[in-house]
């Protein structure tokens, strides 16, 4: 039995409207297959972001991870960009950005720009709102639980 | 009136036990092996994050499914990187929102055609002419 949080280290300072900010860390996954296959694991390269800024180019596709740690056993958290980021032409997310009631851990990021642009670690580019459910809850305890930094597929282990 | 006047190639995963390479910068449409309805709730198909981590769009904006629409759901996907899917490979997950105020089912827009889609007769025409 998972212990139930509330939620997970939320600093007021990062309280928005109807939202929770969260920043980019500075490290980053790349991979290296000309080809994805899901049923092979995949090869990447880890990139860390130095303090004068990463240039993400138009329509590559890298992996990153919040600083922060999230989780909730009560309500369930859905990733957006910050509309700043949005506005830049930054994708965060590329589909998935409901994550699991249980699950804790840092988000991984799905990064893919529109336009070339640099990016910093620490700098604030997505938000967390928390929405309730309805029913009986089961607590998340998959593959991608206690995340540490960006987290590749693991869509392998389904076949 | 054909629907399938700007289809390039119909593409039938079945036949590509091995896998099928997503080219970038081509938009792809599929469709859900699972019938998807609810009279009572909105639903929101998204990919699931095993896909998404490998930068594949599934469902380019959106998401939203209509009350009282039954039948397989229609993908948008878009692959940031080249990758390989497969026939039946689990790549969405729906979740079902609960409603505030009067529910009146939409009976007359996209729900019909999602409901039939692969079996009216000009997607068997577009399959005909057009499946590689």
């Amino acid at each position: 039995m998972l212990k139930r949080y509330p939620y997970i280290l939320l600093k007021k300072t990062n309280v928005a409207t109807n939202s929770y900010d969260i920043s980019l860390d500075r490290f980053l996954i790349k991979y290296s297959d000309m080809v994805i296959d899901p049923k092979l694991e995949a090869n990447y390269e880890i990139i860390e972001i130095p303090d004068e800024g990463y240039e993400l180019k138009k329509g590559e596709f890298h992996l990153g991870s919040s600083v922060e740690t999230i989780g909730s056993d009560y309500y369930v958290p859905l990733v957006h960009a910050k509309s700043d980021i949005a506005r830049l032409g930054l994708f965060i997310h590329v589909t998935a950005n409901l994550i699991d009631v249980g699950s804790k851990g840092n988000i991984t990021f799905q990064l893919y720009p529109v336009n070339n642009l640099k990016i910093y670690p620490n700098m604030e580019i997505a938000q967390i709102s928390f929405w309730k459910p309805y029913g009986h809850i089961d607590l998340y305890n998959g593959k991608y639980q206690n995340s540490k930094g960006p987290q590749v597929s693991k869509i392998y282990r389904d076949f | 009136m054909d629907d399938y006047n700007n289809v390039c190639n119909i593409i039938d995963l079945s036949q590509y036990p091995n896998g099928y390479e997503l080219k970038t910068n081509t938009l792809y449409i599929g469709y859900t092996y699972e019938s998807i309805g609810s009279t009572k709730y909105a639903m929101s198909l998204i990919g699931r994050s095993s896909i998404g981590r490998y930068g594949l769009f599934m469902q380019l904006s959106d998401d939203l499914g209509h009350i009282g629409e039954n039948g397989s759901r229609t993908l948008e996907i878009l692959a940031s990187l080249p990758i390989k899917i497969y026939y039946k490979m689990n790549v969405g997950q729906v979740s079902f929102w609960i409603i505030q105020g009067e529910i009146t089912p939409n009976e007359n827009y996209y729900n019909k055609f999602n409901e039939s889609k692969v079996n009216s007769y000009d997607f068997n025409r577009a399959w005909n002419n057009k499946k590689i």
